[in-house]
């Protein structure tokens, strides 16, 4: 890193003499460059106001009408009797995600604490690299799978167990095939590699002398890890959780396919479906544009989900950084010891674990066989877990090849889906003796017009939103940083990177799509406004970190020798961060790529090959919630090479990402 | 440049083609002038398309809709429907995101009216008839069970709790029941089969006439939900002992068991082309084509038939469709109700009777662009 650093500014010191000597005029342009970036981060202040605002109005006649508290509590969803409290919903909402942190947070802290203390180190990457693979699986895949392979696999399990178990309240009773511990059991495995990946970085700052001196007293392994990192790692593992939390909470289309979508009460067992707030948003809007009131309703419910995500993340963010901080702190305390020691005064190691609270434990196992046999038993069941992370993971991607790569072929690839829903068997038992207008094997077509579709989608927010958002980061790190406004401004990103995709669906779908804004109601390029909305405070958030690590010196440097204040950032800040600001646009790019619920909203449905954004247009996760929620299973099996061929373009472009990352100098 | 002598042969051909294409379209065009623009020909069927449409709704006549979307392709027509049901078939046409929208039962007063604020004159317009079946899924009864409108209401009303009941055994001596019990699949969305399964249950039973009613989504007293046809269907088929009602296509793709269901004249009929051909026979159509065939007269009448409607602004322009949209949809339309009525009976829907085939083309005759008629398609 060093030398790489010290080779960066003799170049870019060459370029400006270089540029200098031409022109050294230009100062009189930077209050407009500090003036454009001030006003785009603005942008960002007005866009999140009209967004509130707009939901808001919207949702205002059905607060009027039911009061605040007798919507969000109110068991009585029924949009034909035009009655909304929706109390099931958030019921449905709340049991599937504490079924997610059940299940999730302990097999997702137990890897963490494989890859980071027990396993081999040759295995460390691999493992944390199967998880993020899993979070590069878009949600209308999980959708898929559980739908089509897990659902009626495990369902025979679920019966025994509530059957067996049908003592305890909320268990027993006949499992329905959609149901809340499916679709809990699915978000789990969704919110697994977060909590897993912010339990692994808080993990690794455990100091290492406070691990050692453990085990130098005779701690085993678990002991150690008992005794200094779970203790130590503690609030960001909670913050971790929330975060996951948060993540479940809003996650729509996988659970729209798994929950069944019951609104009129809450089940009455762990197994029987029900609805979340996210999932009847996805389910009803279409019905609901012509009557106020259901549309009001559905408004108010991706609010009420939006302050709920909002709450949680914040405290997320509270514990992350209590946790971030605590760091800070430890290693000043370290410093201030070495120093003291260095300067021959007596060390003074205990204000370091002082800052650490110790956990009073009763020792229940005191000989030493016991204690090997606890340790031995407790890292064999960290591996077990892990093993179990990976479990789905393994399934996914297998049955993602074996069905997928079973669907595709040259044509899959090269012509558009046909509409056409398959051919109907059987049809001789309707049509009697006349055999003879039974239909030959409808085609369905591939898949060509959703991959271009989602490419201009896509596409189309990148090229806005991408720029965009790398200006605000500039602005926040270039003028923002320490006034109140760019204080402000990072809050509201933190405040937009919170907001579940399905609402900003929602909000795209009310103010632009129902009010047919360009003469059009469903577009490809309101689908793009969604995904931007969504992709904006991600790029922002990434670019952030890497341009405050564009050393200050090369700033300062260019600006003694008289170089006006844009230049510098034009020729040198943006320069030396632009691999790392690839990488972050690209991983943008990659989580809209797979983002359903605003597109159904949004870009309606179509067939045929597209160009015109202004106009219906196929994507692929639209196709694929088609085809998963189709009865046929020439249909699933489009979905299936449909699901295949999104995530290896993910996955490329998350590769691509990684690349950019290792290439760039400064990280 | 030899290459380029080929290629010149090659395009001038493929023009000597296309010209010889266009001469045909023109021939049939004025055969059509020539016998009349009153009544509809199988000529004007086939039109040629300038555009997309854009329409959703129904579930029921999705599968037929979108054959001819894509029998209608080669003739440029860009045809996408979007099957969410046909309570957002009509919520579509209200606030104008769907060119047109499909429902199987036709518009009540109160939708209409709704509709017809923004849109000015809204129409009903049937395309064709569907059996909704009463689809079962259940180990070793692979014929088709006898059941009638009242024992139907209690199993949907959660009375009827095992398939061994009395109930349906007396229905059906000699078969073998199974005493598993029954478990009730229903649509979770706004649906037009739903109304039309419900009209018959209402008409049997009292008590599910005054309890959850006959509408497009009710208060369900027991059962576990799906969206459209495709859902329920996926719940049959995932769940042993189920029973539902799906529209007969879906029933058999998915070779569904379903019920021989008792009529009026109080036969259990099998849902054949016949028998639901037979309930538009004594059909009475008002003036303004809202109807329903469900339990209609007739000794072999298939008593949970329904009519499918698309639901349209009449003049289309003014409810912000651009003219050639209109005359697409006018084509569409018109297709429908000529070559398409046979496509239909290929995916087991029965075709209207002539009577109503006249007054539905009459209907797409009547659409307008800002007040004039929409120019036949050239």
């Amino acid at each position: 890193m060093e030398s790489s650093t010290v080779k960066a500014p003799t170049d870019a010191g060459a370029r400006l003499r270089d540029h200098l000597a031409r022109t050294k005029t230009g100062s009189w342009l930077d209050p407009w460059v500090k003036g454009a970036l001030t006003a785009l981060a603005g942008l960002i202040f007005v866009l999140l106001a009209y967004f509130l605002i707009k939901l808001f109005v919207e949702a205002r006649p059905v607060f009027a009408a039911y009061g605040v508290l007798d919507f969000v509590f109110k068991v009585d969803w029924l949009p034909s009797q035009d009655t909304y409290g929706a109390g099931a919903l958030v019921a449905g909402t709340v049991i599937t995600s504490i079924v997610a942190l059940i299940i999730g947070v302990p097999v997702a802290v137990a890897t963490a604490l494989f890859v980071t203390e027990l396993a081999p180190v040759k295995l460390r990457g691999l493992i944390s690299g199967t998880l993020e693979l899993l979070a590069a699986v878009p949600s209308v895949v999980y959708g898929l799978w559980g739908f089509l392979f897990l659902a009626p696999k495990i369902k025979g399990i679920e019966q025994w167990f509530a059957d067996t178990f049908s003592f305890i309240p909320f268990i027993g009773g006949e499992v329905s095939a959609a149901n809340y511990f499916i679709t809990g059991l699915i978000l789990a495995i969704m919110i697994i590699p977060i909590v897993s990946a912010i339990s692994r970085e808080v993990m690794a700052t455990v100091p290492a002398d406070q691990k050692e001196a453990a085990l130098a007293l005779g701690a085993t392994r678990w002991e150690m890890i008992r005794s200094t990192v779970l203790p130590y790692s503690r609030a960001g593992i909670v913050g971790g959780s929330m975060l996951g939390l948060g993540r479940a909470l809003g996650e729509t289309i996988a659970v729209a396919i798994l929950i069944g979508g019951a609104t009129s009460g809450v089940g009455d067992s762990l197994f029987s479906q029900g609805s979340t707030l996210a999932s009847v948003i996805a389910l009803e809007f279409q019905e609901a544009t012509a009557s106020p009131e259901h549309r009001a309703a559905l408004i108010g419910a991706g609010l009420l989900l939006f302050a709920v995500t909002l709450v949680i993340n914040a405290v997320a963010r509270g514990y992350i950084s209590r946790a971030e901080s605590r760091l800070v702190r430890a290693e000043k305390d370290a410093k201030k010891a070495a120093a003291a020691s260095a300067a021959g005064e007596a060390p003074k190691g205990p204000s370091l674990m002082s800052r650490v609270p110790r956990p009073h434990l009763p020792e229940l196992v005191t000989s030493l066989s016991g204690r090997k046999r606890v340790d031995s038993i407790a890292r064999g069941s960290v591996g077990f877990l892990t093993g179990v992370a990976l479990l789905p993971l393994v399934a996914l991607l297998a049955f993602l090849v074996i069905r997928g790569g079973g669907a595709i072929s040259w044509d899959f690839f090269t012509t558009d889906p046909t509409g056409a829903a398959g051919a109907v068997s059987n049809a001789n038992r309707f049509l009697g003796g006349d055999a003879a207008a039974s239909t030959a094997g409808q085609d369905l077509g591939g898949i060509r017009s959703a991959i271009v579709g989602s490419l201009e989608v896509v596409g189309l927010a990148a090229v806005v939103v991408v720029p965009i958002g790398i200006a605000v980061a500039v602005y926040l790190v270039e003028y923002g940083q320490g006034t109140w406004f760019g204080g402000f401004v990072r809050y509201l990103v933190d405040v937009m990177t919170g907001v579940p995709s399905v609402v900003f669906g929602l909000f795209v779908y009310i103010s632009l799509v129902v009010s047919q804004v360009g003469g059009v109601p469903f577009a490809g390029w309101k689908a793009s406004v969604a995904l931007g909305l969504l992709m904006l405070p991600i790029v922002i958030n990434s670019s952030l970190p890497v341009l405050r690590l564009v050393p200050s010196a090369l700033r300062e440097a260019a600006l003694a020798l008289g170089v006006p204040r844009w230049k510098v950032i034009l020729r040198i800040v943006l320069p030396t961060a632009l691999p790392g600001l690839v990488t972050g646009a690209l991983l943008a790019i990659a989580r809209a790529a797979g983002e359903t619920a605003p597109i159904i909203f949004t870009a309606g449905v179509a067939t045929a090959l597209v160009g015109d954004p202004n106009g219906p247009l196929n994507t692929l996760p639209a196709q694929i919630y088609a085809d998963v929620t189709a009865s046929s299973s020439a249909q699933h099996d489009r979905a299936w090479g449909a699901a295949l061929t999104l995530v290896v373009l993910i996955l490329l472009l998350s590769l691509v990402a990684r690349l950019a990352q290792r290439r760039s100098r400064i990280s | 440049m030899r290459t380029r002598t080929f290629a010149a042969f090659g395009a001038s051909a493929v023009l000597a083609l296309g010209v010889t294409a266009c001469g045909s379209d023109d021939n049939t065009d004025s055969t059509t002038a020539a016998s009349g623009a009153a009544t509809s020909t199988a000529a004007e069927s086939t039109p040629s398309f300038t555009g997309s449409i854009n329409a959703g709704g129904s579930t029921f006549a999705k599968p037929v809709y979108d054959t001819w979307g894509a029998n209608l392709k080669a003739q440029g027509l860009s045809f996408n429907y979007a099957g969410t049901g046909s309570g957002a078939g009509i919520a579509g046409v209200t606030d104008g995101t769907l060119d047109f929208g499909g429902s199987d039962s036709a518009t009540d007063d109160d939708e209409l009216k709704a509709a017809e604020k923004k849109n000015g004159d809204v129409l009903n317009i049937p395309m064709f008839f569907g059996a909704v079946t009463a689809s079962y899924n259940v180990e070793g009864v692979k014929t088709g069970l006898k059941l009638d409108g009242e024992t139907l209401a209690n199993i949907f009303l959660g009375d009827v709790t095992t398939w061994n009941d009395k109930q349906i055994a007396d229905q059906n001596p000699g078969v073998t029941l199974p005493s598993s019990k029954i478990t009730v699949v229903h649509r979770s969305d706004e649906s037009g089969t739903t109304k039309a399964f419900l009209s018959y249950l209402g008409a049997y039973s009292k008590k599910w006439e005054d309890g959850p009613g006959v509408d497009k989504s009710v208060k369900w007293p027991t059962g576990t939900g799906a969206k459209g046809n495709d859902g329920v269907a996926a719940a049959i088929k995932q769940t042993p002992n189920s029973i539902g009602y799906v529209e007969q296509a879906y029933a058999l793709n998915n070779d569904f068991t379903y019920a021989s269901l008792k009529n009026k004249a109080g036969n259990y009929v099998d849902p054949t082309l016949e028998s639901v051909s037979a309930a538009g026979d004594s059909v009475e159509v008002p003036a303004d084509l809202r109807f329903a065939i469900g339990n209609a007269e007739g000794d072999q009448t298939y008593p949970d038939a329904s009519a499918t409607f698309v639901v349209v602004a009449k003049d289309l322009c003014k409810a912000g469709k651009t003219e050639a949209v209109a005359k697409d949809i006018k084509g569409f339309l018109t297709y429908g109700l000529a070559a398409g009525q046979d496509e239909a009976k290929k995916l087991a829907y029965a075709p209207l009777p002539d009577s109503v085939k006249t007054k539905a083309q009459a209907a797409v005759d009547s659409l307008e662009c800002n007040g004039a008629p929409i120019a036949a398609t050239r």
